[in-house]
């Protein structure tokens, strides 16, 4: 099994302030394909640093990463951007959705950049709202939508493009824990049955409990790293 | 709530959305000082044309016999009672003078033309009429008793006539009958425009009298410092100078006076557009602000401040940014006057302004008032602006507000 | 810096650029906050309703007051001996004036022609006397051209060879009436003594004090021959079938009386009457500024509102940038944004300014109160039916919508200049 994401020597300093800020550290760090691991740590750990790096939207002061196969700093912005739209899957804490278009529309606008033809997007927005059992909620517009609605909008987007990697930044953090649950076992369940590669940051221990594997961070540095109880059930 | 208290609020929270105030500031900045400049210009504009008038032979005031007006020949002049001189206060008087003013023909070898034939005290009327500030070539009449003649420049290239040469001059005198007399031309006058120079001549005003069989003049020209002393003179006049009209000059130029008139409400019209077009931007901004605090003022009804209290607050920063960018504005308009102030070359824009008779400088002139009507305006703008939505917004809920 | 085996290259995408994935995006953009959209299309609709209305009752205004200064005395265009604008006299005639009025007549947009000949000479009446500009007018032909017949008072126009019509103040001051004898005399052609006895038939008044206290009109051919002129004239005035096509009309003029005589001169209004020309381009130049002023402010606070709503989206484009589109699509989108607030508004601003127009145009503006005095002096008409101006209706809006945009513009550029890390933190 091959890696999709291969991290060397990462750091990243942030220099807007009067004191510079280390937020990652040299940090070496390998996502097997299929994988579903969390990073989690204390405020300031490095975990948002880390997931912003892999998912191109941030070049890192020093080291290299690589995203199924590529290594970013070859890519100049515009091709980060093209390398986003295909094969990063994205889902934040909140402010996920385009406001002025329906979930349909949402999940049809990705693939719309990326020019394909108005009834095959129809079909595949429709099939994945349907898959993650949101199908009803197509017409709706976020303002429309529950915190968790929205979220599983959120993945669905993120997935029909069928990418590589699908990075989350604390998608819980605005739920409450049972709809957490409902929105975790979504992702469990395109992670076994589409196989698709997730990494998420999170403080949150329900997700964490949801990961396979669990990456603890602190201070820029990563400080644990191990299976989880998910891995062998 | 106290005022000052208030106020303390409401200035620090200026400083919480320092992008968004700075801009709605720069805004009402810049349509202050266009308000300020362009009262300034057309106030300008309309001071011209009443010093036009005045200057045009005018005066602040003239008295004349009645009936001149409609036919303005010797035959109605009148005798100025001796050692007459008008009851006014030395401080307000620049000057006052005679004058003998008849049509007349000029003939010179080639060409004749009508004018108007002016016998003046030169000394005296330099001090209240444009003659006092246009250029001569040649001579300047060099007194009341000095028998020459002074044209207009553009009029002795009509004639075909030059300094020191003769022409004819032609007119009724006061008997009725006509009388014809050489004149030396002495000088010809430039001035600010080519129809005055066509109009009138100018020669002493004693051998000008003896010409014409007499010793009436037509009229009495009087030059203040302030226009606003001018129904105080007039009073005088009147009562020295039984059975002849005092006239202003607006009865004289109605139509410098009429657009004069006008002025004052162009000027109030601008300041409404220019205000009205600030309006829009100015309460979209205020409308935005507000709402964004719902949550704010939801947390300080909770804690107790009333309604009126929290309006009041945002009113008075709405009115704190009012008066800066007043204040800058203003400020601004001023140094765009004082940058002005040498006149506006109007030629370049409109070349050939001489030949309409009006100055080619455009000076703007800034009243005090029309600043204050600016001020006034512009505070009133931001009362409503932001009293309307802030009241809208303390009127939900406390916890309403506080959940959004 | 380890090399990993077989390093993929970038992918390549197809993207789609079309203008309708933008496009309907901003469309909905536009609505999201009513508001704040209608009062930003309220200011730019009432610049533009404001510039155009303005604008249009001024060029309106301006045109019937140019038209009826023209009809007064100097008519739309007038031809001349090339030397007698400089140095009116006698002896700067146009020869063989019939051939050349015939051939005005017959230049395209001519509606009408007459030939006046003009001297300065001395009118008295009884022992009084004054100097005046002496017209010799063709009576019949001067009612297709000039607004004076109509302006009679007492007695008639002119019909009989001795006829005489004089200005009400020369009336005055000469203390004529209709009836009396006047006599003219001035220098004619030869040098010698040009002398008219002729009869007052009518007296006329303009309003204007300088023209009523020097006018005096008399029959084309009596003051020809007194004059010794023969078939001379001093101004051929021309009337042309529009107010605005007189600029055209002139070389059409030229063009016809070219093989007659090569001393000509073809003056329009504009040489013939330069002050009014000084007015209504000053008028004009100060209008321009201070609709520049207004245009400004509304498109500053277009610009303001746009700043307003570009930062408070910023976390929105930062996800938008992170799901993959590119810096220079969103900058359209709001740029799409900005075209549709100014269109709308603009479209407004038009139907306004139009609707107003319309109705103004059908009732008149009444000048009276406003200007008073100024009718006689301005040669106004008593009431004003305004047009809209062409060239404004495209001209203002089109202005508009090129300032709105760069206005957007300068908050769109920084859109582009985010790193989505650094909008997607915005706010948190």
């Amino acid at each position: 099994m091959s890696n999709v994401v291969v991290c060397r020597g990462l750091s990243r300093v942030y220099t807007s302030n009067a004191v510079p800020v280390h937020a990652l550290q040299d940090v070496d760090f390998d996502v097997a394909e299929g994988d579903f691991v969390s990073l989690s740590g204390p405020s300031g750990s490095g975990k948002s640093t880390l997931l912003n790096l892999i998912g191109a939207l941030d070049r890192p002061t020093a080291g290299r990463v690589t995203v199924d196969g590529v290594d970013l700093a070859t890519l100049s912005d515009p091709q980060l951007a093209d390398l986003r739209l295909t094969k990063i899957g994205f889902v934040f804490q909140a402010y996920n959705l385009v406001p002025v278009l329906s979930a349909r529309e949402n999940v049809e606008f990705i693939m719309q950049l990326q020019g394909i033809h108005a009834s095959e997007r129809r079909e595949r927005a429709l099939e994945i709202l349907h898959a993650l059992g949101i199908g009803e909620l197509a017409e709706r517009r976020p303002g429309e939508l529950s915190g968790g609605q929205q979220q599983r909008v959120a993945v669905a987007r993120a997935v029909v493009t069928r990418p590589a990697l699908l990075l989350a930044d604390e998608p819980s953090a605005n739920l409450d824990s049972k709809t957490t649950e409902t929105l975790l076992e979504l992702l469990r369940r395109i992670n076994l049955e589409r196989g698709v590669t997730i990494v998420t940051a999170t403080h949150d221990p329900i997700v964490i409990r949801y990961a396979r594997r669990s990456v603890q961070l602190k201070d820029g540095r990563i400080v644990a790293d191990a299976r989880t109880a998910a891995a062998n059930a | 709530m106290p005022l000052l208290l208030l106020s303390r609020l409401g200035w620090r929270n200026l400083w919480r959305y320092r992008r968004r105030n700075l801009m709605l500031f720069t805004a009402i900045m810049v349509a202050v000082a266009g308000c300020v400049l362009i009262s300034a210009l057309i106030r300008g504009y309309q001071y011209d044309m009443m010093d036009d008038a005045i200057d045009n032979l005018t005066g602040n005031l003239k008295v004349l016999a009645p009936g001149y007006r409609a036919d303005p020949s010797i035959a109605r002049g009148f005798r100025v009672p001796p050692a007459f001189a008008p009851d006014v206060p030395p401080a307000e008087l620049v000057g006052w003078t005679e004058r003998v003013r008849v049509p007349a023909v000029v003939i010179s070898e080639r060409e004749t033309r009508g004018v108007t034939l002016i016998g003046i005290d030169p000394a005296e009327e330099r001090a209240i009429s444009f003659l006092g500030s246009v250029a001569i070539r040649g001579d300047a009449l060099a007194g009341p008793d000095d028998g020459r003649i002074l044209l207009g420049r553009e009029l002795a290239r009509q004639l075909d006539t030059d300094v020191g040469r003769r022409i004819v001059v032609m007119t009724q005198g006061a008997d009725g009958r006509n009388r014809e007399a050489g004149f030396r031309v002495a000088g010809l006058y430039d001035a600010a425009g080519t129809a005055i120079e066509k109009a009138y001549a100018f020669t002493g005003i004693r051998p000008f009298q003896a010409l014409l069989g007499t010793d009436a003049v037509t009229e009495i020209s009087v030059r203040l410092r302030d226009d606003e002393f001018g129904p105080h003179a007039d009073a005088e006049l009147r009562k020295d100078l039984s059975g002849l009209e005092v006239l202003d000059w607006r009865t004289l130029e109605p139509q410098a006076a009429a657009m004069f008139q006008l002025a004052d409400a162009a000027i109030l019209i601008w300041f409404v557009v220019l205000l009205l077009a600030l309006a829009f931007g100015l309460v979209n901004t205020l409308i935005t602000a507000v709402l964004e605090r719902v949550r704010e003022f939801g947390m300080l009804r909770a804690l107790g401040m009333r309604r009126g209290a929290i309006v009041a607050q945002v009113v008075i920063e709405s009115v704190l940014i009012v008066l800066a960018g007043l204040a800058v504005g203003i400020a601004v308009g001023l140094a765009l006057v004082a940058y002005f102030s040498a006149g506006i070359d109007l030629s370049r824009w409109a070349a050939g302004i001489e030949l309409a008779g009006m100055r080619n400088k455009l000076v703007p002139h800034l009243m005090w008032h029309d600043v204050a009507a600016v001020g006034s305006l512009a505070v009133a703008l931001g009362l409503f602006a932001s009293a309307y939505p802030a009241w809208r917004a303390v009127r939900i809920e406390p916890l309403d507000a506080l959940r959004r | 810096m380890p090399s990993d085996a077989a390093l993929l290259p970038a992918p390549r995408v197809r993207r789609a650029t079309g203008i309708g994935l933008i496009g309907s995006i901003a469309w909905r953009n536009v609505w999201r906050n009513r508001q704040r959209t209608w009062l930003s299309i309220g200011g730019i609709a009432f610049a533009v309703m404001l510039i155009l209305a303005a604008r249009s009752a001024q060029i309106s205004t301006m045109a019937a007051m140019l038209d009826n200064a023209t009809r007064l005395l100097t008519g739309h265009v007038q031809v001349q001996n090339v030397a007698y604008a400089d140095e009116p006299s006698l002896r700067h005639a146009v020869t063989d004036a019939t051939a050349v009025a015939r051939a005005v007549a017959a230049a395209p947009h001519v509606t009408a022609v007459a030939q006046r000949a003009i001297a300065f000479a001395l009118v008295s009446v009884g022992d009084r006397s004054y100097g005046a500009e002496v017209f010799g007018i063709d009576a019949a032909a001067e009612r297709s051209i000039s607004s004076l017949p109509d302006m009679v008072v007492e007695g008639r126009w002119l019909s009989e060879p001795t006829d005489a019509v004089l200005g009400s103040l020369m009336a005055r001051n000469l203390g004529a009436k209709v009836g009396d004898e006047v006599v003219v005399l001035g220098s004619g052609l030869d040098g010698g003594v040009a002398a008219l006895s002729l009869t007052v038939a009518g007296i006329v008044e303009t309003g204007t004090a300088e023209l009523d206290r020097a006018l005096i009109d008399v029959p084309l051919a009596t003051f020809q021959d007194a004059f010794g002129l023969g078939d001379r004239a001093h101004v051929i005035v021309a009337r042309v079938d529009d107010f605005m096509n007189v600029d055209a009309a002139v070389p059409g003029i030229e063009r016809a009386v070219a093989p007659i005589a090569s001393d000509l001169a073809v003056l329009s209004w504009r040489k013939l009457l330069p002050e009014l020309v000084q007015t209504v381009e000053l008028k004009g130049v100060t209008s321009g500024v201070m609709f520049a002023l207004i245009a400004f402010l509304v498109t500053f606070s277009v610009f303001n509102t746009f700043m307003m709503t570009v930062f408070e989206r910023t976390r929105e484009f930062g996800m938008l940038l992170a799901i993959g589109m590119r810096g220079g699509g969103i900058v359209g989108m709001l740029q799409i944004e900005a075209a549709w607030l100014a269109l709308l508004g603009a479209g407004l601003g038009v139907a306004l300014a139009t609707l107003l127009i319309g109705w103004l145009g059908r009732t008149g503006i009444p000048l009276g109160e406003v200007a008073g005095e100024m009718l006689r002096r301005y040669h106004m008409p008593d009431r004003v039916y305004p047009r809209i101006d062409a060239v404004a209706l495209f001209g203002v809006p089109l202005l508009m919508l090129c300032a709105t945009q760069l206005a957007a513009l300068i908050p769109s550029l920084r859109v582009r200049a985010l790193t989505p890390v650094a909008a997607l933190r915005v706010g948190a």
